[in-house]
């Protein structure tokens, strides 16, 4: 059984696709409440055994989680923002972290992307790399890249193959493709999955805590 | 010295009381120019009346039987009261829809009232207003973000509303410069023809208690737009007491909207929603469906161009 650790500090509900277990909230609902905090949770999946998860996106399609901690991850090749072919197995050997986002120039991708070019030496000191996958296309990957000055991989997964293969969970009832970030280990297994859509920066505060306990 | 708000009618003013088709069509909306004499439309050139410079603020158009009319609403001082007689006869239209909202909604609360006597009831016709008020906040909010986000000038049923909210964000201290009536109308026309039927239809206590107090706050909710953009000075003590409140929606927590990213704080009526919704990312969620359902961005995602970023109040000069 998955164990699912969620921050419990809001009074809100997440707007986030429910997974299983369902955890349950306070119950004090105010319309007055003057708190500014968000109300969104990280979910942070800390089981090694595979664990179902349904898939928002298509009840036909399998329900099984692909990718989750301690497995390996399918492996892919796709064009960077330049244009080239990169293969996954290209950074056997070192830490990468793999973060699937909606799409290039909107709010919360650019937040996100943003905060990872900021902490960029950090995850170079503890031997990561940071690879950012979406469905658009390499040319704008390429604009999105040299306007926020992003020194990192961005990865073109036309028709959102990858993002099936590697199980990302959709939000909002399949309308929004999901927010999902994985860690792989030197050996390319995965030992982290994080999933929050609506607090982009939250994804490289876990990834970077993660990999400076191990 | 008289300053006035008026609309341009005439080429030459001095034609008072009458209102002439034969409208200048070159100022645009923002520009400081300078209305010149008959058949003149070239913005900068003094006419006859040198002390009429005039800022243009709005545009509505109008349409008669045989054409249709832009109209351009601007502050003007003068050296000499001119009243343009094409303006009262806006402004009594513009009256009379206004009181056609008031009479539906208070019919809509009368009934209220008359059935929670007959019925025996009190509770439940005051809780669904109280229901009906909060939800008019929410409404205010969901359509502010709407027609703040999407659609243009030339978007139907709506363009005319987009403008004039993108006007506002550009402009944000003239909406204290309208008159009552004017800020009410547009707000008035839909709550008519929406309540009236309910009215004439319906006679259940709490169903009109809700739809009263929700239509009576919808349609003053621009008024309670301006009076958040209103010194504290310039308000009634209890405008301000409603505000500290938080009954009405109050000035710091709409000024938050007027600054980048101007995306947050949309409800105008008690704002009671706004940190919910914001905190929620509730608007940036539907923005994110619309975008990847139907390719549309909004407008907030873009850096604020020139028609959007606020311009100053103390910038705008009026040369008499």
């Amino acid at each position: 059984m998955a164990s699912i650790s969620l921050h419990t500090n809001h009074t809100l509900p997440s707007l986030l696709h429910a997974q299983t277990p369902k955890p349950t909230f306070p119950q004090n609902l105010s319309l007055l409440a003057k708190s500014s905090q968000s109300q969104f949770h990280g979910v942070k999946l800390s089981n090694p055994t595979h664990l179902a998860i349904p898939s928002s996106a298509s009840v036909r399609s399998s329900i099984v989680a692909k990718v989750t901690e301690g497995t390996q991850p399918p492996a892919f090749t796709l064009k960077d923002q330049n244009g080239r072919p990169v293969s996954l197995s290209k950074f056997k050997g070192k830490p990468v972290v793999v973060y699937f986002y909606p799409a290039d120039e909107t709010p919360g991708c650019t937040k996100q992307a943003c905060a990872f070019r900021d902490s960029y030496e950090k995850f170079k000191k503890a031997g990561a790399e940071v690879i950012g996958i979406s469905g658009d296309g390499t040319e704008s990957h390429k604009a999105f890249a040299q306007k926020y000055k992003l020194p990192f991989t961005l990865l073109s997964d036309e028709g959102n193959k990858v993002r099936k293969d590697w199980g990302v969970p959709s939000d909002l009832f399949g309308a929004l493709p999901g927010r999902q970030t994985y860690v792989l280990d030197k050996n390319g297994v995965c030992r982290l999955v994080y999933n929050n859509q609506f607090q982009p920066e939250k994804h490289i505060d876990e990834t970077l805590k993660f990999l400076k306990s191990v | 010295m008289c300053k006035i708000e008026l609309f341009v009618a005439e080429a030459a003013p001095t034609k008072v009381g009458r209102r002439s088709t034969a409208l200048l069509s070159l100022f645009k909306t923002g520009q400081e120019t300078c209305l010149g004499s008959s058949g003149n439309t070239s913005p900068g050139r003094k006419g006859a009346l040198k002390a009429c410079t005039f800022w243009v603020y709005e545009q509505e158009t109008i349409r008669t039987a045989s054409n249709s009319i832009n109209i351009w609403w601007v502050l003007m001082i003068l050296k000499e009261s001119v009243i343009v007689g094409g303006k009262l006869k806006k402004m009594e239209e513009k009256k009379r829809i206004d009181s056609g909202g008031c009479t539906t909604v208070l019919v809509s609360l009368a009934k209220s009232a008359i059935g929670a006597v007959d019925s025996h009831i009190w509770l439940e016709p005051i809780l669904s207003g109280f229901v009906g008020y909060v939800l008019a906040d929410l409404g205010s909010g969901i359509y502010h973000w709407g027609i703040d986000n999407y659609g243009g000038a030339e978007t139907p049923v709506f363009g005319g509303q987009i403008e004039a909210f993108q006007g506002h964000h550009k402009w944000p201290w003239t909406i204290t410069r309208r008159e009552f009536a004017n800020n009410l109308h547009a707000l008035a026309r839909a709550v008519t023809f929406t309540v009236l039927p309910i009215n004439l239809l319906c006679d259940d206590a709490v169903l009109l208690g809700f739809v009263g107090v929700c239509a009576g706050c919808i349609m003053f909710s621009q008024q309670f737009h301006a009076w958040a953009h209103t010194t504290k000075s310039r308000l009634p003590g209890v405008v301000v007491a409603l505000q500290d409140g938080g009954v009405l929606v109050s000035r710091m927590q709409h000024a938050a909207h007027h600054r980048a990213p101007y995306n947050n704080n949309y409800c105008i009526v008690s704002g009671v929603w706004n940190e919910v919704l914001d905190g929620w990312r509730a608007f940036e969620a539907m923005e994110m469906v619309i975008f990847f359902k139907f390719g549309v961005r909004p407008r907030s995602w873009s850096d604020p161009d020139s028609d959007w970023t606020e311009e100053p109040a103390e910038t705008t000069s009026f040369v008499s």
